[in-house]
């Protein structure tokens, strides 16, 4: 698609829908490491599934998966957001365990803090997590309606927000970036809007309202900002991914061209009766088209990484 | 203070009406009175205050429908927290009559959006309800009409719409079956998919004319060109069909007995004279005398022995794991949910207990019940607690049987209670020390009252 500044096109799916294995079901978020591998959050249906993190390249070469359920230490109910430093460990936020859990990227399990509670440090469903310009983690605390700050160690730096529709309050926010500046950008999801505010936690300005024009929202999920300071906000029930500059000005947005990715495709050459039967589409246009993004990541490559949560599949797209 | 009696037939009417009540909402329906919670009850409000948009982000698997088992638990979660309970428990006795499986639709959100249809329509016309039925994507496989095709009919949809939908076998001839399939010949469905490789495609009602066998057609003596919606005019007119939703309405909400015919007639007549419309229906029927005079007539479904329970103790107010588990446990006692064993749908009173699913009902609201970290039975305690200084053995008992219910037991088995309660004692309230002794005493009492037979009456 064509944007009042820069094109995006569409450039290839990753994955099927299945619980087990080389497959996706009930992702919550990713992140791109700098050598294209993604670690892709998936929660568990029951208490006998798993939630795990499935790891594969941006060329979807699968590599495996770790994560087991739980509440002992290193253990996941509802993994929400990941991050990823550059000492290659992950670090995850458990929206059940009131955690968050750092992980190397192999799986083994190196640490975890966080409760159940409101108090500094405590945690009421933490949501999205990134890191700011100086190394410390950004937590959306979505039921405490506020963004705690963290260093690695899992200090409390500082917070920000409380509950409300004012400037700089939250109504259960989801997703929290950072911009190449250090601006902080928070998807206050009840509110159906962004807020934007400075490194330190500064108001700055907002946009948004409900609704399902451009520039509204219904209950916007998770976010990111590119090296361009464009903001791509998953826009959940809109089935869209909304872009904008980084005062909030809409700038265009994609909703899916999904494509048969290399999993799919191979499971269809080995079931020709699926192949056909899926050939019988009244409207085959909406197989590809987002459903539900809960997460949109971007890369320092110029891509960007769109959770299509309900359709077991990451949809990716370049700016040209 | 509300009298016992009073409790007792709104609590009658809350777990006949909806999944139960606990105290403080009896008491708050009380106040208003009976007949005004039955208009209550009767129009059910545009917002069920699920706070659908809090279950879907935090139930990913909810929001996804996929399968059965997270569709399973969303109408689970519907049940012990809607605040439309009549909306909740007309949808499952539609579910319960026009049966439809997941497992052969194999779409959890084409049959969620079939019960969906059904709270829409369920206090509705008669008219509008079968229509939508005939309509729906989810039925349409089920009973095959998407391979019911001119000069070539299938009869499954036709015949199940006669013999177990609307009217009953002895009311119409296999040539009026013939004729009724030749009628919905063209109803199908678009998009009609595989859930492979990223899931089902949304389904739609698509009608072919093309495919439709427009030539004349005789149906219970009448004659035309019918098509679908001219058969289901026919079918609501006729009067085994009156008879038919009233006895069906009575056994699901009365009494497991056969009705009795003076029942039948009053409910049979409201529906001729409102113009098929389910809610009048109801209304007669729930202010019947029948009604409030059927206690404790009727064995529970196990998923309103699930349902009920959950809303006893006052769990799953918000999302939290473990739901899909707690949905399991209506299968595991013998009522899978979107899933019916066949098109006949359950068999349903005496037939849903066994050996095996007593044992099942018991353990799931013994282990329910006997959580004291459970809101509603903390709630229990506190009300006991705090009426007397000193409590007999026979308060403790009396005290649990009324906040489960009220239930009444026979002489014997609250006997039998009482004398396991006086091994342990009166309680002396007043003593600090005690405050551990009473929790532990109620929620021991409570567990032995789920397992009475009366507990699985409703």
């Amino acid at each position: 698609m064509t944007l009042r500044t820069v094109d995006y096109q569409y450039d290839h799916t990753i994955g099927m829908d299945d619980f087990a294995g080389r497959a996706f079901r009930n992702l919550s978020d990713l992140v791109v490491s700098d050598d294209e591998v993604l670690f892709v959050l998936q929660r568990g249906e029951s208490v006998h599934n798993n939630p795990s993190i499935k790891i594969c390249t941006v060329g979807e070469e699968w590599i495996g998966e770790f994560g087991s359920y739980g509440e002992n230490p290193g253990e996941l109910v509802w993994p929400a957001g990941i991050t990823l430093d550059q000492d290659q460990r992950l670090y995850i936020t458990d929206e059940w365990n009131q955690k968050v859990l750092v992980f190397d990227t192999k799986g083994t399990f190196i640490k975890q803090w966080g409760k159940k509670g409101s108090d500094i440090g405590e945690f009421d469903c933490p949501s999205g997590i990134t890191f700011d310009g100086e190394g410390n983690l950004l937590v959306a605390d979505a039921r405490n309606n506020r963004i705690q700050r963290f260093t690695t160690d899992g200090n409390h730096v500082d917070s920000f927000g409380e509950f409300g529709m004012g400037d700089g309050q939250f109504s259960m926010p989801w997703g929290v970036a950072v911009s190449r500046t250090g601006d902080i950008y928070v998807s206050d999801w009840r509110n159906d809007r962004i807020q934007k505010f400075t490194r330190n936690g500064e108001y700055l300005c907002k946009w948004g309202e409900h609704g399902q024009g451009p520039g509204q929202f219904n209950r916007p999920a998770g976010l990111c900002v590119d090296g361009d300071d464009h903001v791509y906000v998953a826009d959940w029930h809109n089935h869209r991914v909304q872009i904008f500059d980084s005062l909030g000005n809409y700038l265009g947005e994609l909703s899916g061209e999904a494509t048969m990715s290399k999993w799919g495709a191979q499971l269809l050459d080995a079931n020709p009766l699926m192949e056909g039967f899926r050939q019988t589409a009244k409207y085959p246009e909406l197989e590809g088209r987002l459903f539900k993004p809960r997460s949109v990541k971007a890369d320092n490559n110029g891509r960007i990484f769109i959770v299509d949560s309900c359709k077991g599949r990451l949809q990716i797209y370049k700016k040209a | 203070m509300t009298d016992l009696k009073e409790i007792s037939l709104m609590a009658h009417l809350m777990r006949r009406a909806g999944f139960g009540a606990r105290r403080h909402e009896l008491e708050d329906y009380c106040e208003q009175g009976y007949t005004e919670t039955v208009e209550w009850l009767l129009n059910p409000s545009p917002d069920s205050g699920m706070d659908e948009d809090i279950v879907m982000r935090y139930y990913i698997d909810i929001d996804d429908l996929r399968n059965a088992d997270p569709t399973n638990a969303w109408w689970l979660y519907r049940m012990v927290n809607t605040k439309n309970p009549l909306e909740e428990k007309m949808a499952l006795f539609w579910h319960g009559l026009f049966a439809t499986a997941y497992e052969k639709v194999e779409n959890g959100r084409a049959t969620a959006e079939q019960i969906d249809m059904f709270r829409t329509h369920c206090l509705g016309n008669f008219r509008t309800l079968l229509l939508k039925l005939s309509r729906d994507p989810a039925m349409i496989i089920w009973l095959d009409n998407n391979t019911n095709h001119k000069g070539a009919p299938n009869e499954n949809y036709g015949r199940e719409l006669l013999e177990l939908f609307a009217m009953g076998v002895g009311n119409y001839s296999e040539e009026d079956v013939k004729e009724c399939a030749r009628a919905f010949t063209g109803w199908t469905i678009a998009n009609f998919n595989a859930r492979y490789p990223w899931g089902p495609f949304p389904m739609e009602f698509e009608y072919r004319s093309e495919d439709h066998d427009d030539e004349e057609k005789t149906f219970l003596g009448e004659t035309g060109r019918f098509n679908g919606e001219d058969i289901i005019d026919i079918v609501v007119r006729h009067p085994a069909t009156g008879r038919f939703i009233a006895t069906k309405l009575y056994n699901f909400f009365v009494s497991d007995d056969p009705a009795p015919e003076e029942a039948i007639q009053i409910l049979a007549a409201e529906y001729v004279n409102s113009n098929y419309d389910i809610g009048s229906v109801m209304r007669s029927l729930l202010n019947s005398k029948h009604f409030k005079e059927s206690f404790y007539q009727k064995v529970k479904s196990p998923a309103e022995v699930v349902a009920s329970v959950i809303r006893l103790v006052g769990d799953y107010q918000e999302p939290k794991p473990g739901l899909i588990d707690i949905a399991y446990e209506s299968k595991y006692m013998g009522q899978e949910l979107l899933n019916p064993p066949t098109v006949e749908g359950w068999h349903t009173g005496k037939e849903w207990i066994d050996s095996g699913s007593l044992v099942g009902r018991v353990n799931f609201a013994s282990d329910q019940l006997g959580d004291l970290d459970k809101e509603g039975v903390k709630d229990i305690v506190s009300r006991i607690s705090s009426s007397v200084s000193y409590l007999t053995a026979e308060q403790l008992v009396d005290g649990c049987l009324d906040l489960v219910g009220p239930l009444v037991l026979e002489d014997k088995t609250r006997s039998t209670l009482v004398d396991k309660a006086r091994t342990a004692g009166d309680i002396d309230l007043s003593s600090s020390g005690n405050a551990g002794t009473i929790q532990d005493r109620v929620s021991e009492m409570l567990q032995l009252i789920v397992a009475t037979r009366e507990f699985q009456f409703a």
